[in-house]
């Protein structure tokens, strides 16, 4: 038995869910503590003398504020002059990287130039490494840029970023369909053939780079392998192909198509037959993760999970099952029709709101959110991929267990307060 | 029987399934191409790691729309779908006169291919990017696609704008006429300039 990326995968996310919860559990317990109305009530002050609210518009610009503010106060205990100013301008490229990450996530062509002009990726050695290291960056569009490198024959920078990101992936020792797996998981491959091609024939050389006598025929031979397992994967999982009219690819033509191929006549029938096993069982996916209007990804979240949002309606009021995602940066509470999906239905700002435990209700699960400094509860909801915004008096919404609901309170109320400091 | 009764139905209504490989150099404008013919219609959620492939109705055929290609050793794989392949949609860039030549001899590789040749029965040419200056017109993408010499198959070189839709349903029409008709005999060609 050998196990797969994907069961790998699975017991890595398992295990951080559960240090996540544990975390949870304990800032809880100290969370219960530390917040008594009054503190609330002065960092609400603080908060607005920090940021002017300006409304929607200007909440990427409130967020990129605060989550800098936050992550610069390690620094600025110390009152030194140097110290300052090294913090300041740490400040400044966190913001940079910040407002890079984002720009990527909508449109990663010009994010790459932002990257360029901000020296982020002036040499293909950076343009790979924040790439593959950076956090909170689109699956979709970082599959994009890779798509881009090498598409002009002169474009010899694209191809050498290219393979510094392949070259970058542990591979060494592992065998093909892992590290294939391994690497498609990374990105969302684009679907243009000329694309796949190029992507692929890059992770054939960084493959056999590493394990220079894999099947015996060099970079040229994986490539036409691992085209042919891309092209298998889409045959047999697409939901686009027609049920009816398409029959999948059978095992015996999967075998006759790929040794059909220049170099590949030497595969042997039974290493063909157990990929397409391989394939068949087990699709290959790509980690997909969530991203919003804005370019804001959801990938830091503070806690996850489902809860139950109060519509009210005109006669009946109904309770509405949904995923929630607290985030810190930006200060929001992003709510999604189900733990699959990626497109937030709507979010609530964590900024000047208040949170509470509410007895009131014959459930004792119950959570509020109301408007700290009178007013309305802002509230925003993307219909047909456009942002309305909306005003109410308070947010209710339940938690699945007593646990649960503790949690979410601390969660909150953590992130409430990080905004104000 | 679902099978059977859904075979009836399609007999009935006269909706014929086909096949049709779309193909064409980088940056030609075929996911552009192709999504646009898919605007109206809801795009799954969740797409699968692997190449475009998209599933589009248009009057009386069942297009199943494959976007292939990639250099010439791989091409190879590819034999599996060009084999029961009923026509070829090639996209051109109009504007992108240094690599007309490349387009021409990518076109004339694949339709010189003994599997293609068995079915496939028509092609049809965007001569794509219309609405940018300097653009070839559709007659003048005849001959330098060398289109006159393509043997015993109907082709149809039109002009379009993949990014607004222009020109795409005319293109669409003609496919649609050539494939619910009886082949005779297969030859012949015109073109349609874009008119704006």
């Amino acid at each position: 038995m050998h196990l797969t990326q994907k069961d790998i995968n699975n017991a890595v996310v398992d295990c951080e869910r559960q240090l996540a919860k544990t975390r949870m559990r304990l800032k809880a317990i100290q969370g219960l503590k530390l917040v008594s109305p009054t503190s609330n009530e002065e960092d609400s002050v603080i908060l607005r003398k920090k940021v002017r609210m300006k409304g929607f518009e200007d909440e990427n610009n409130i967020a990129l504020n605060l989550g800098v503010g936050g992550r610069g106060d390690a620094e600025s205990g110390g009152g030194r002059k140097t110290g300052r100013r090294a913090s300041l301008s740490n400040k400044v490229h966190e913001k940079i990287k910040d407002r890079i990450i984002r720009t990527f996530n909508l449109d990663a062509s010009r994010g790459l130039v932002m990257m360029r002009e901000n020296g982020f990726g002036r040499t293909p050695e950076q343009t790979a490494r924040f790439l593959l290291n950076t956090g909170g960056l689109n699956r979709e569009m970082i599959g994009k840029a890779l798509g881009s490198f090498g598409a002009r024959a002169d474009d010899e920078r694209g191809r050498e970023s290219l393979r510094l990101f392949s070259e970058g992936i542990e591979m060494e020792g592992l065998p093909f369909l892992v590290c294939l797996r391994r690497y498609l998981s990374r990105f969302k491959l684009p679907g243009e053939a000329q694309m796949v091609d190029r992507i692929l024939e890059s992770f054939a050389r960084a493959y056999c780079k590493v394990n220079p006598d894999a099947f015996g025929g060099g970079a040229s031979v994986v490539h036409g392998v691992a085209f042919a397992v891309v092209i298998l994967n889409t045959d047999l999982h697409s939901q686009n192909l027609h049920k009816k009219s398409h029959t999948r690819m059978t095992k015996a033509q999967f075998c006759d198509n790929t040794r059909h191929m220049e170099g590949c006549e030497g595969l042997s029938l039974e290493f063909l037959e157990n990929m397409y096993d391989d394939i068949a069982g087990d699709e290959i996916v790509h980690q997909e993760n969530r991203a919003d209007l804005h370019g804001n990804l959801f990938s830091d979240s503070v806690k996850e999970g489902w809860m139950k949002k109060k519509a009210p309606g005109i006669a009946v009021t109904s309770w509405r099952r949904r995923w929630f995602i607290l985030t810190k940066n930006p200060p929001q509470l992003t709510y999604f029709e189900d733990d699959k999906t990626s497109d937030p239905k709507g979010y609530i700002p964590m900024v000047d709101v208040g949170v509470r435990k509410t007895d009131k209700t014959k459930h004792k699960k119950g959570i509020e959110l109301f408007p700290k400094n009178g007013g309305m509860l802002k509230s925003a909801k993307y219909l047909r991929g456009e942002l309305v915004v909306g005003e109410h008096q308070i947010a209710e919404l339940k938690a699945e267990s007593m646990d649960e609901c503790w949690e979410w309170l601390a969660a909150i109320n953590d992130v409430l307060t990080a905004g104000t400091n | 029987m679902g099978i059977f009764i859904s075979r009836m139905m399609d007999a009935f209504t006269g909706l014929q399934e086909k096949r049709i490989l779309l193909l064409g150099l980088d940056a030609a404008g075929k996911t552009t191409l192709l999504y646009s013919l898919k605007l109206n219609e809801c795009v799954h959620a969740l797409p699968t790691v692997g190449f475009n492939v998209e599933h589009v109705q248009y009057k009386k055929i069942d297009m199943t729309v494959w976007d292939v290609g990639g250099q010439d050793k791989i091409r190879r794989l590819w034999n599996h779908y060009y084999r029961g392949t009923d026509a070829l949609i090639f996209v051109v860039d109009s504007t992108d006169r240094d690599r007309i030549e490349e387009a021409r001899s990518e076109l004339h590789k694949i339709l010189s291919n003994d599997e293609v040749q068995q079915t496939n029965s028509a092609v049809l040419v965007f001569a794509n990017k219309q609405d940018l200056p300097n653009a070839i017109a559709p007659t003048e993408m005849i001959e330098k696609l060398a289109l006159r010499s393509v043997p015993c198959m109907n082709w149809y070189c039109q002009g379009s704008v993949a990014s607004t839709g222009a020109g795409l349903y005319e293109g669409l029409d003609w496919l649609n006429n050539v494939l619910t008709k009886a082949q005779k005999g297969r030859q012949g060609g015109a073109s349609a300039q874009l008119r704006f």
